[in-house]
C-alpha cells in the first residue's frame, strides 16, 4: 500500500463552451484566479458568464464592484446576454459595491468588509471587479509592496478557507506580470487579448497559469455573441478524440470514370484536393460526391464561402443532383461561412457540430480560396497550420474530406497547389484546360494517392447537364499537361 | 413580461402601502414616502454605491420638480438621504406664494418615487427592477403579475389601498 493516492481536485464547469476543455477539465474549486486584459477584451462578460453558471441560492456568488464600470450600467449591458438570469439576482447572485469603502479606507478595512459579506453569505464564488482599481487606490497612499502582497495573500487565504472560488478582474498589460504580487499568489491566470488588424477584430484567450491542472497551452480564439463568450480551442479536434477504426472502403465520387481512375473510389477517411482553374467543374464534382453519398445513406456537410447557399444549391440542382431534397431529408447541411473575421477554429467548430448532428461521413470545403478570404487577416498568416488542424480533426473522426482549390494555370505553367497544402491531402485530382483544334477542352488526372495505386491516365471530361462525365484516355497527343498538346 | 411605465404609479402606491401609507391620509403618504426612500437608499447604496444611488435620486427629483415645484425645497444629501420632503410638502418649509395642498404634496411624493423607479427601469429593465423592489418589499407583485396588470397602475390580486 505504498502507492500514494493523489488528491482529486473537484472542478466547476465554467459555463463557457469549450473553456472547460482549455482548462483541462474545468475550473479547480476553491482556486484564486485572475482575469486580466486591456479594457474591452470581455473580462466582465467572462466573469458574469461563469458566475451565472455556478451560483445557486445555497452557494451564492458575491460580485464586488470597485470604482470601475458603474454597477447600473454593468447590469444594463450584461442583461443583453442569454446567460444573465434575472431570477438568480439577489437569491444566487449578489452585487456589492465597495467603492465607498475603498475610497475612504485602507486595505485592511476593505478586507474586513469583504470578510463580513463573505461570512454573512458563505458564497461559492467571489468576484472582485475591478481588482486593479482597488490596488491602484492602495498604491496611492504610502504602502510598501510587502503590505500589498500581504493583503493579497490574506485575501486569497481567507477566501479559500471559506471555500470560495475567486476571480479578481483587472485591466493589466502583459508588461505588468513580472514581480507583481497579485500574479504570484494567483492559482489561475486568464489573459484576454483583443487585436485589430486592418478592419477585423480578433479576440484570443490564454491560460497563462493554472495550478493543479494541465491546461491547453497557447492562444485560443474566442468570440462574444449574445450567447456570451464561446472559446475555440486551438487544438480542437486533435485532442481527446479517438481515431476511427481502419476503413478499407472506397467511396464513389458519383462520377463513374473518375471512380475507375481512383481504383474504385476515394479511400474512406482520406483528404482529397480537387485543383483546377476557374470554371473547370470543381464544385460540380464536389456536389456529385455529396449527392452520391446521400444516395448511399452517407450524410454530408458542405461549407461554402463565395456563393450564397440558395444559388449554390440551385445551380447543383440544375445538374439534377437534388440537393434541395437532400437538405430537406436531413442528408445534407450547407454551411455558409462568410464573416470576414472568421477564425479557422470557429469554422471547424461549425463543421464538426454539423458533422456530429447529421452523422455526416462526407465533408466538402468549397473552396479553400474562399475560406482563406473569409478569415481575419491575422488568421490568414496561420492558414496552413489551421487547415492542417481542421482536416486532421475531420479525417481523424473518419470523415472523408474533399476540398476544392482554384489554381492559376497558364498554357505554359502549371502549379499543383498555390497554397502549398498538398502535404495535407492524401489524394489530389487535377483539372485543367487544354487547347485542341481551336477548342478549349478539359482534362483531369490523378497526381497523388497516398498509399494506393491509381490510374496514370490523362482523361478528357465534360461538364454537361448531369454533371461531370469522364471519358477515355486522350491518346495521340503529346504535351497535354502543357495545355497546348501536339498531335503525334 | 417586464413592467411598463404605465404600471409605475400603481406599483409606487403598493410600496407606500407597505410602509403604512393610508390612502386618504396625505400626511401618512408623505411619511411613508420618506421611509420608502430610506429603504431604497439602504439597499441600493450597497449594490450600486452611494454615488450611484444619489445621482439617480437627484435626477428623479429634477424630473419631478417640473410638475411639483414644492419639491424644489427638498435636498439630497451626500450620503443619498432625502431631506425635507414632508416639511416642503406639508407646510413647514413652504415658500410664501408657492404653497401646496396636502393631496398635491402626496401626489408629488408619488411622482418622485415613480421617476426614481422609472429611471431604474430605464437603466436595468422592468424585470430586474421589480425583482430588486420585491427583495425590499416582499409583498409587491411578482414580475408576471406586474407585467400582466389589466389596467395601468393596477396590480392584480391586491386591493388598491392607497388610491
Amino acid at each position: 500500500m505504498n502507492e500514494r493516492q493523489k488528491l482529486a481536485l473537484d472542478t466547476l464547469s465554467t459555463g463557457v463552451p469549450d473553456l472547460d476543455a482549455v482548462l483541462g477539465g474545468g475550473l479547480p474549486e476553491y482556486s484564486f484566479n485572475i482575469i486580466a486584459g486591456t479594457p474591452g477584451t470581455g473580462k466582465t462578460t467572462l466573469a458574469h458568464q461563469m458566475m451565472f453558471a455556478n451560483a445557486t441560492p445555497e452557494r451564492p456568488a458575491l460580485y464586488f464592484t470597485v470604482l470601475g464600470e458603474p454597477t447600473l450600467k454593468m447590469l444594463r449591458y450584461q442583461q443583453q446576454f442569454d446567460f444573465f438570469d434575472i431570477d438568480k439576482v439577489e437569491d444566487a447572485v449578489r452585487f456589492i459595491n465597495l467603492s465607498d469603502t475603498v475610497l475612504e479606507n485602507d486595505l485592511g478595512a476593505v478586507l474586513e468588509r469583504i470578510q463580513s459579506e463573505v461570512e454573512a453569505t458563505s458564497p461559492g464564488l467571489v468576484l472582485v471587479d475591478s481588482f486593479r482599481t482597488l490596488i491602484r487606490k492602495a498604491q496611492s497612499v504610502p504602502a510598501s509592496e510587502l503590505e500589498l502582497q500581504a493583503f493579497v495573500q490574506r485575501l486569497a487565504l481567507y477566501l479559500t478557507s471559506w471555500q470560495a472560488t475567486t476571480f479578481l478582474i483587472g485591466e493589466y498589460s502583459e508588461g505588468e506580470i513580472r514581480d507583481n504580487p497579485v500574479f504570484t499568489v494567483a492559482d489561475g491566470l486568464f489573459w484576454l487579448y483583443q487585436s485589430v488588424e486592418r478592419n477585423s477584430v480578433v479576440r484570443k484567450l490564454q491560460v497563462m497559469k493554472l495550478r493543479g491542472q494541465a491546461s491547453m497551452p497557447g492562444l485560443h480564439t474566442f468570440r462574444i455573441t449574445e450567447k456570451g463568450v464561446q472559446v475555440f480551442p486551438r487544438t480542437f479536434g486533435l485532442v481527446g478524440r479517438e481515431p476511427g477504426p481502419p476503413n478499407d472502403r472506397r467511396l464513389s465520387t458519383g462520377v463513374a470514370g473518375l471512380d475507375e481512375m481512383l481504383g474504385g473510389g476515394i479511400p474512406a477517411g482520406d483528404s482529397v484536393l480537387i485543383a483546377g482553374p476557374s470554371g473547370s467543374g470543381k464544385s460540380a464534382l464536389a456536389t456529385q460526391f455529396l449527392a452520391e453519398g446521400a444516395r448511399q445513406g452517407e450524410p454530408g456537410v458542405i461549407t461554402i464561402f463565395e456563393e450564397r447557399p440558395q444559388d449554390y444549391v440551385g445551380r447543383a440542382d440544375g445538374l439534377g443532383l437534388g440537393l434541395q431534397t437532400m437538405i430537406r431529408e436531413g442528408a445534407l447541411r450547407v454551411l455558409y461561412l462568410r464573416p470576414l473575421d472568421l477564425s479557422v477554429d470557429e469554422a471547424l467548430r461549425e463543421v464538426l457540430d454539423a458533422v456530429e448532428t447529421l452523422g455526416a461521413r462526407r465533408v466538402v470545403i468549397d473552396s479553400m480560396n474562399g475560406f482563406e478570404l473569409a478569415l481575419a487577416p491575422a488568421f490568414r498568416e496561420d492558414f496552413r497550420e489551421s487547415l492542417y488542424r481542421m482536416i486532421m480533426a475531420l479525417t481523424g473522426a473518419g470523415v472523408t474530406v474533399l476540398t476544392t482549390v482554384e489554381v492559376m494555370t497558364s498554357f505554359t505553367d502549371l502549379r499543383f497547389s498555390p497554397h502549398a497544402v498538398s502535404f495535407l491531402s492524401d489524394d489530389i485530382i487535377l483539372q485543367r484546360y487544354i487547347e485542341i483544334d481551336g477548342q478549349i477542352r478539359r482534362i483531369l488526372m490523378i497526381v497523388k494517392m497516398r498509399g494506393s495505386g491509381h490510374s496514370q491516365d490523362i482523361r478528357e471530361y465534360k461538364v454537361g447537364p448531369s454533371g461531370l462525365v469522364v471519358g477515355e484516355r486522350l491518346t495521340g497527343y503529346q504535351g497535354l499537361i502543357t495545355g497546348t498538346p501536339h498531335w503525334l | 413580461m417586464g413592467m411598463t411605465p404605465t404600471d409605475l404609479p400603481g406599483l409606487v402606491r403598493e410600496m407606500l402601502a407597505c410602509e403604512g401609507a393610508e390612502a386618504q391620509d396625505p400626511r401618512s403618504m408623505m411619511m411613508a414616502a420618506e421611509r420608502v426612500f430610506e429603504k431604497l437608499r439602504a439597499y441600493l447604496s450597497q449594490r450600486v454605491g452611494r454615488d450611484g444611488f444619489r445621482t439617480i435620486l437627484v435626477r428623479a427629483l429634477n424630473l419631478a420638480k417640473s410638475r411639483f415645484p414644492y419639491l424644489g425645497a427638498v435636498r439630497v444629501e451626500a450620503d443619498g438621504t432625502l431631506e425635507g420632503l414632508s416639511e416642503a410638502g406639508l407646510g413647514d418649509r413652504q415658500e410664501p406664494g408657492n404653497e401646496t395642498g396636502p393631496e398635491e404634496a402626496a401626489e408629488g411624493a408619488i411622482d418622485l418615487i415613480s421617476h426614481f423607479v422609472g429611471l431604474l427601469v430605464a437603466f436595468i429593465g422592468g424585470d430586474l427592477t421589480l425583482r430588486i423592489l420585491r427583495t425590499i418589499w416582499s409583498t409587491l407583485p411578482s414580475n408576471d403579475e406586474a407585467g400582466n396588470a389589466s389596467h395601468p397602475g393596477e396590480m392584480p390580486g391586491r386591493e388598491q389601498e392607497a388610491t
